[in-house]
């Protein structure tokens, strides 16, 4: 992932549309509902479609640069309710084992 | 021993007369670069760095789940105090001293007589006024005009390096600009005498890969330097006595700030406003990152003074 901001502006956009529908905190979310709202981000930001995201893909293979992947864990981060670390999505690298890893840590943390 | 430094200066001659034409330039950060990231506001920095303001990368005990920001960044500064010879030393100096909590440190645990500080920003120099240190001196001064009266035991430069040059240099001209400030401490320094220096550089990247938001928003007229670089511009000047890699800690320390700069994030808005608390967050999120990454490194030097240095080199 490139060190580039480019992405930043565009991301503040996507994050008000798509947390506008859902903006509860979600303390205790399945990895299923972790997942399906990393789903619906990317699809948003890609301009694709839900199914066209494959949750097995390394997120970099996606186009996400860092400022992008930043953008991406503080929208999860309001939404999800709990502090995320920036470097989350290089230390679990595809929607699948970002989720898990975030569904039991949410676990650890109710 | 005097003898040797009047030889020294005389070996200097060429590489002098050569920097002349650097010398009233300013090739690094800008005074107004340097309040545009400095002078924000003392107020915010202290929301978020430790209770010692201390504003580089901390130093932490790995497998200690109670280590704390402050008491890594205080063991940063005993390192870097021991590392460059300075506990119980009449002079030392600091270069780039933030808000003096190693000037603090040198006089109330290191017995320093008198501890020498110089930054390029105004609110730092205020904020050290006022803590009441009758043994520490700061100067609203850059390195480059800086010329004691007295030569110094000791020096330490916690990551004031970054702001000696800017991305648009030439390779030349960035060495040259190195090799100065080494030549100036050489100067400043005591035969053998120690310095202990922390610096951010390029890791497993390029130059031409860095980032526009850090360098231009966040942090104008900065660039780091390679290893590399720093090698080139202190050899034949100091020895390299230990070079160590300390990427993961500054990490560690990114993470801190940000985790307590969140915390505080309405009380940042009202001190600043949001849109340079989300500056700040951006940029210690994209920075962890990067020594998370090892885009960039942590280096932390221990140099000692080469007092004859060869002679037919620049010195
Ligand atoms: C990142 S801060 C580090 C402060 C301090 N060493 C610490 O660890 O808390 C960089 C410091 O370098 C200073 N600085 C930048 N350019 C300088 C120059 N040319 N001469 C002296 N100080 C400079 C800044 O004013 C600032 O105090």
């Amino acid at each position: 992932m490139e060190i580039q901001s480019s992405q930043i502006e565009q991301i503040s956009t996507v994050s008000q549309s798509s947390n506008s529908q859902e903006n509860i905190s979600k303390k205790t979310a399945t990895a299923a509902e972790i997942q399906d709202w990393l789903v619906c981000y990317l699809a948003e930001l890609m301009e694709n479609k839900p199914d066209e995201i494959d949750v097995t893909i390394p997120f970099d293979r996606y186009g996400l640069d860092s400022s992008a992947a930043i953008g991406m864990i503080g929208d999860l981060e309001s939404w999800i309710g709990i502090e995320l670390d920036p470097t989350l999505p290089y230390d679990y690298p595809s929607i699948e084992t970002l989720a898990r890893h975030l569904a039991e840590e949410s676990k650890v943390n109710v | 021993m005097y003898r040797c430094s009047i030889l020294e200066e005389s070996s200097c001659q060429k590489e002098e007369i050569a920097m002349n034409t650097l010398k009233t330039q300013n090739l690094g950060t800008s005074a107004e670069a340097i309040k545009h990231h400095y002078d924000v506001g003392n107020d915010f920095y202290q929301l978020w760095l430790d209770s010692t303001n201390t504003y580089s990368g901390a130093l932490w005990e790995e497998n200690d789940a109670n280590d704390t920001l402050e008491l890594a960044q205080l063991r940063k500064l005993d390192f870097h105090i021991n590392q460059a010879r300075a506990k119980g030393a009449k002079r030392v100096l600091d270069i780039g001293c933030g808000w003096g909590s190693t000037l603090k440190r040198l006089i109330e645990v290191h017995d320093v007589e008198q501890a020498f500080g110089l930054t390029l920003s105004k609110a730092q120099a205020e904020w050290i006024a006022s803590l009441n240190l009758p043994q520490a001196e700061v100067k609203l001064e850059s390195w480059q005009d800086h010329s004691p009266v007295e030569p110094y035991d000791a020096i330490i430069s916690l990551e004031a390096f970054e702001h000696f040059t800017k991305l648009e240099l030439s390779h030349k001209e960035r060495i040259a600009v190195y090799r100065k400030f080494f030549s100036h401490c050489h100067q400043w320094l005591k035969p053998s005498g120690w310095m202990s220096l922390q610096v951010s550089t390029y890791g497993n990247s390029r130059r031409e890969d860095s980032s526009q938001f850090v360098f231009t928003e966040v942090l104008p007229e900065t660039d780091f330097p390679t290893l590399a670089e720093i090698i080139e511009g202190s050899e034949r000047i100091f020895e390299i006595v230990a070079i160590r890699n300390y990427r993961q800690d500054y990490e560690y320390t990114l993470k801190a700030w940000l985790s307590r700069l969140k915390a505080n994030r309405a009380a940042g808005i009202e001190l600043v406003g949001k849109e340079v608390v989300s500056r700040f967050e951006k940029y210690l999120s994209l920075s962890s990152i990067c020594f998370h990454q090892g885009i960039s490194n942590l280096f932390c030097f221990t140099l000692r003074r080469i007092d004859n240095p060869r002679k037919d080199s620049s010195c």
